[in-house]
């Protein structure tokens, strides 16, 4: 039979082997492995204790639960950790990672009451108040995720993902300067965090501090060279800020890494549209329509690149198509009746533009003005 | 190679004799005598019409100048039918060329007679330079133009040498504009207006209402006035007023304007005001030129009553412009004392003596040495237009457009460009009020013949496509950010609002001729008065951006009705339909008091609403007995109570003016409805899209009104 010591270092081993693993099961894999050694550490058997044996088959089935969790069967990891809380309710760290597998199969409701569990019986423990603000985040209740990441940090002022998630809730809220500050303390608190330079960035550019973003892609890309979606929205930023050239050159990059990135291709294609490339764009379009033929973006863009050529009968059809995908594309109405207007189909091309208007969009209101009495 | 040379010598010596000049000599054509005589009595008419006025240079600005163009049309025919007899005669080929050159249509056929005439003759043409460089500049060649007046240039002798100078210069500058607004035209469609409007008789002098229900426009056709009288053959109609009117988007069939617009001489379209209530035209008047105005009463047009002598003169005065509210008068005149031949000069009514005042000329910025003609001002009494033949034109005349500076100047006049503006002239523009259609005349090779009215679309600036990028911006966020892109945004149009509709009594809804005040909310002015037509009941008046105003409409025997339209200056065209009726004395009639304003959430009167409780005043003066409830409404916003006691506080505030100015307490009731008769419900108001539609359904909840309780 395996100790303890054995139980842990197997753990820690395993770990090792599967942090390449995706970045959301990576957190997990820590948290149970911090769980199991701080177990361990914490908790020696005295010679005589009545409950030895209970909490040794607690222990025994809460091992093997991460045993299937390693090898993946997860519901089975969550029936042994139901057996072990069974013995054992308040079993914290089975609490802890029984949530997280519930997490981990999108059972938020489940992994918030384990999660909330845990805090009950350790008011101070950190990766509880953190994950359960994940959990929040999940199912969209941003005040009660929010006040986690702040509790979190609260008792670990040094939690560089909580600061982390915080900044994204305030980026969601459009609060990005809010964002930034915490993205700073997440990066102070882990130089190599990634994402946070990422998500420092696309703030930055929504402020329209262009260069900044760019600067601050620039180093997430440094910390991982490897991530598709960095050169992505550094080459947004480029083309944010009209270096057509650059943006063009970081898509490259961005489509190498994944062929089929349709994003980056649509991306791409508007760098050249921009540039005023326009039939490169509509290469660049039809290849993202072809791999994600319901991809409407690229549809309304093509539309917009063989308006430039003069192509107005392409550019209606382009539109036309993209409005059979989604009937509420208010965009794609709006570019048809620019189209239409080319065509002379005024009083077409009016209706667009009333039907663009009805969809929010203040330019359907004034082209409408502007060209339909 | 002597077999070579004697090759070459033959070819040259051939080329030579191809080349030679033959005169109109008898024994060269001894075989075709009945021919050669025919050909040169043509060639002796055309010649003698030809040689009336001298061959060398005239000004453009020299009256001659008209007098020798219109014989070297007449030339023409006559020189062509003997050319047709002998091709190879150098002078014919140039004097064709010369005549051609001045012709209404097909200008571009002298450069190969000019060519040939320079084949057949070399050197003995030394102004031939200068005419085959207007060949190309009307057929757009302009470089070949420039190097042929260039080529002129290093030939100048004489004493007119400084004249033509300045002239091939001109013309050197015209080609270069041109090449340039060619290069990049203006974004429009430009479509025939087509029949009935257009015939195979020359149409033009379009002029439009402002809302383009109403066009005139000046043809010579066969059905104009004295058409009878003419002799037979003669197809040199004399100019007449047509008018069609647009129904349910459709132009009627264009119906000569008759007795008393239409006479047996020349009658010419020149200006129609913004709402077509009155017109003036051009008269003849054996040459002198003046202008008249007429007036709409009814459905039936005034006699033209020739303009007071600030705007007619003995000099020629060609067209005229009506501001948007009437008061202002733009017109065309030679008269001496200006920058140059026709100049521009603006008058203003003088309410006094209730006629137009003295005129002042438009200045140097506008006006050149040369030629300004067809004048318009736009209904937002900012944008000017007119043709000249000074500043950057392309070639003759050119459309310009020149704005109304803030410190009352005008600014430096644009081209309005290519395809708008032509090598050739290019005069009687109009535009409509949203400046998205305008319509001129010009001879279209795939026309109905002669000139027609042709239609501009106006596009504008190119309007932004919206494209759509999404970006992975949150790292641990499965779902891609979404942003729409749209590029810069660029303001076209003009900044305008046409209000129009009809005015009719609410009961038995008959059109009613009332009047119209418009008033400067903020000045508390009155800016202009309108008559609606006594018998359409229509009316239109044009707000240029920029003014609050009121307007109050009012006819002896009904109630006034009041309106209220804060235009902000970034505002763009609209055109508002805004049927209104009128309403009896009557017990139980409600009437709107939209131009009363209070401080914000306040009761305090604004000065600005003092106007209107005049008019109350004034009303309740004129009809002692009649007692009425004044009232006022808030919007849903806000709480139930503070609105309540608001609103009673606001109907308080225009009873107590009303009282201190000498009306009875006894005859006014305060009351206060908050929120409780709302005219737009809030789920109305969710239903909007903008949030200027909302804030204007809550400004239409806002509101004082009163009712007649007894009379």
């Amino acid at each position: 039979m395996l100790s303890f010591k054995d139980l842990a270092n197997m753990l820690i081993f395993r770990y090792s082997k599967i942090k390449t693993m995706k970045k959301l099961h990576a957190f997990l894999l820590l948290a149970f492995t911090i769980a199991n050694v701080s177990y361990y550490a914490q908790d020696d058997i005295a010679v005589g204790d009545s409950t030895a044996l209970d909490q040794f088959k607690a222990e025994q089935y809460y091992n093997a639960g991460i045993e299937k969790f390693n090898n993946k069967d997860l519901p089975g990891a969550i029936l042994l950790f139901d057996s072990a809380l069974t013995i054992a309710p308040n079993f914290e760290k089975a609490l802890f990672n029984r949530g997280s597998v519930y997490y981990q199969t999108n059972d938020y409701s489940a992994a918030i009451a384990d999660f909330t569990k845990v805090i009950e019986i350790n008011p101070d423990t950190n990766n509880a108040y953190y994950y359960r603000g994940l959990a929040y985040q999940r199912t969209n209740k941003s005040e009660m995720a929010l006040k986690d990441f702040n509790d979190a940090i609260r008792v670990n002022d040094k939690n560089a993902k909580a600061y982390y998630h915080r900044g994204e809730f305030s980026f969601l809220d459009g609060k990005y300067e809010e964002a930034i500050k915490d993205y700073d303390k997440a990066i102070a608190n882990d130089p190599n965090y990634t994402y946070a330079y990422n998500d420092r960035a696309s703030a930055k550019r929504q402020l329209k501090n262009y260069k900044g973003a760019i600067a601050d892609y620039k180093k997430a890309i440094a910390k991982d060279s490897k991530l598709e979606f960095l050169y992505n929205n550094l080459g947004s930023a480029y083309r944010n800020n009209e270096q057509y050239i650059e943006a063009i050159a970081a898509y490259d990059k961005a489509i190498k890494i994944k062929p089929n990135y349709v994003i980056a291709l649509n991306n791409r294609g508007l760098a050249k549209y921009e540039k005023g490339d326009y039939d490169a764009a509509i290469k660049d379009f039809n290849a993202a329509i072809k791999i994600e033929p319901s991809y409407v973006y690229a549809y309304n863009n093509r539309a917009a690149a063989k308006f430039k050529l003069k192509d107005y009968k392409g550019s209606e059809s382009d539109c036309n198509k993209a409005l059979i995908m989604d009937d509420e594309y208010a965009a794609a109405y709006l570019n048809r009746g620019i189209a239409r207007e080319m065509l002379r189909k005024q009083d077409k091309a009016c209706e667009d533009w009333h039907k663009a208007a009805e969809l929010g969009l203040k330019n359907g209101k004034t082209f409408s003005q502007q060209a339909c009495n | 190679m002597k077999k070579y040379t004697y090759i070459i010598l033959f070819i040259l010596t051939a080329s030579i004799v191809k080349a030679q000049d033959v005169p109109f000599e008898k024994k060269l054509f001894k075989e075709r005598k009945d021919e050669f005589k025919i050909a040169k009595e043509n060639l002796e008419i055309g010649n003698e019409l030809f040689e009336l006025y001298p061959s060398t240079f005239i000004d453009v600005n020299d009256p001659m100048y008209k007098d020798r163009r219109y014989n070297y049309r007449k030339a023409l025919p006559f020189l062509y039918k003997a050319y047709k007899f002998n091709p190879k005669n150098a002078e014919v080929n140039y004097r064709i060329g010369r005549c051609y050159l001045v012709n209404q249509v097909f200008k571009e056929e002298a450069i190969p007679h000019l060519l040939k005439a320079m084949q057949l003759a070399p050197g003995r043409y030394t102004d031939i330079h200068y005419y085959l460089g207007m060949g190309y500049h009307i057929n757009s060649e302009f470089d070949k133009a420039i190097a042929e007046f260039n080529s002129h240039k290093r030939t100048l002798t004489g004493k007119n040498i400084a004249a033509e100078l300045e002239s091939t210069n001109k013309r050197i500058e015209e080609c270069k504009v041109a090449k340039k607004l060619i290069a990049k035209p203006e974004r429009v469609f430009i479509d025939n207006f087509g029949r009935p409007v257009n015939s195979k008789y020359p149409e033009y002098g379009a002029i439009i209402s402002a809302d383009e229900s109403v066009m005139m426009f000046t043809s010579r056709r066969n059905t104009s006035t004295g058409a009878e009288k003419m002799e037979e053959g003669e197809t040199d109609y004399f100019e007449d007023i047509y008018i069609t009117k647009k129904v349910d988007g459709k132009w009627t069939a264009p119906e000569n304007m008759g007795d008393p617009i239409n006479t047996n001489g020349h009658d010419a379209t020149t200006a129609v005001a913004p709402d077509a209530q009155s017109m003036i035209i051009y008269i003849d008047d054996k040459g002198d030129g003046n202008l008249y105005e007429c007036k709409l009463e009814g459905d039936i047009w005034s006699k033209p009553k020739k303009m007071n002598k600030n705007i007619n003169t003995k000099s020629h005065e060609s067209s005229a412009s009506y501001s948007n509210d009437g008061k202002t008068l733009y017109f065309v005149s030679n008269k001496p004392g200006g920058f140059g031949l026709h100049d521009m000069y603006v008058t203003k009514w003088d309410e006094e003596k209730q006629d137009w005042g003295v005129a002042t000329n438009l200045g140097a910025v506008v006006n050149t040495k040369y030629n300004e003609e067809a004048v318009l001002i736009h209904p937002d009494g900012k944008t000017l237009y007119f043709s000249s033949q000074g500043h950057k034109t392309m070639g003759g005349y050119d459309i310009f457009k020149s704005t109304l500076k803030d410190d009352g100047t005008w600014g430096e006049p644009e081209n309005l460009g290519s395809p708008i503006n032509t090598v050739d002239d290019d005069v009687f523009f109009v535009i409509n009020a949203s400046g998205r259609r305008g319509y001129y005349s010009s001879f279209v090779k795939d026309g109905h013949g002669e000139k027609d009215i042709l239609m501009i679309t106006f596009l504008g600036p190119e309007k932004p496509f919206q494209t759509n990028s999404e970006d992975n911006l949150l790292a641990s966020a499965t779902k891609p950010v979404s942003e729409a892109v749209i590029e810069k945004q660029v303001t076209g149009g003009k900044k305008i609002t046409i209000l129009k509709g009809t005015i009719s009594d609410c009961k038995t809804n008959a059109p009613v001729n009332a009047s119209i005040e418009l008033i400067d909310v903020e000045k508390n002015t009155t800016l202009a008065t309108f008559a609606a037509n006594a018998t359409t009941g229509k009316y239109l008046v044009s707000l240029p951006s920029g003014k609050n105003y009121a307007l109050i409409i009012r006819k002896d025997g009904y109630l006034f009705h009041s309106e209220n339209f804060n235009i902000p200056a970034t505002a763009a065209y609209q055109e508002v339909e805004k049927n209104i009726c009128l309403k009896k004395i009557e017990i139980g009639s409600i009437i709107v008091l939209k131009n009363i304003f209070y401080d914000y959430n306040k009761a305090t009167l604004r000065d600005a609403s003092k106007n209107e409780l005049d008019r109350l005043i004034k009303l309740l003066t004129e009809n002692p007995t009649i007692k009425i409830e004044l009232s006022a409404h808030t919007d849903s916003r806000g709480g139930d109570k503070y609105n309540m006691n608001l609103s009673e506080r606001r109907a308080q505030s225009c009873v107590d003016y009303l009282t201190n100015n000498g009306i009875a307490k006894d005859r006014l009731v305060a009351k206060g409805y908050g929120e409780t008769k709302l005219i737009k419900t809030d789920a109305e108001i969710a239903k909007l899209k903008f949030e200027e539609d909302k804030e204007a359904a809550h400004q239409e909840n806002r509101r004082t009104e009163f009712k007649i309780l007894a009379k």
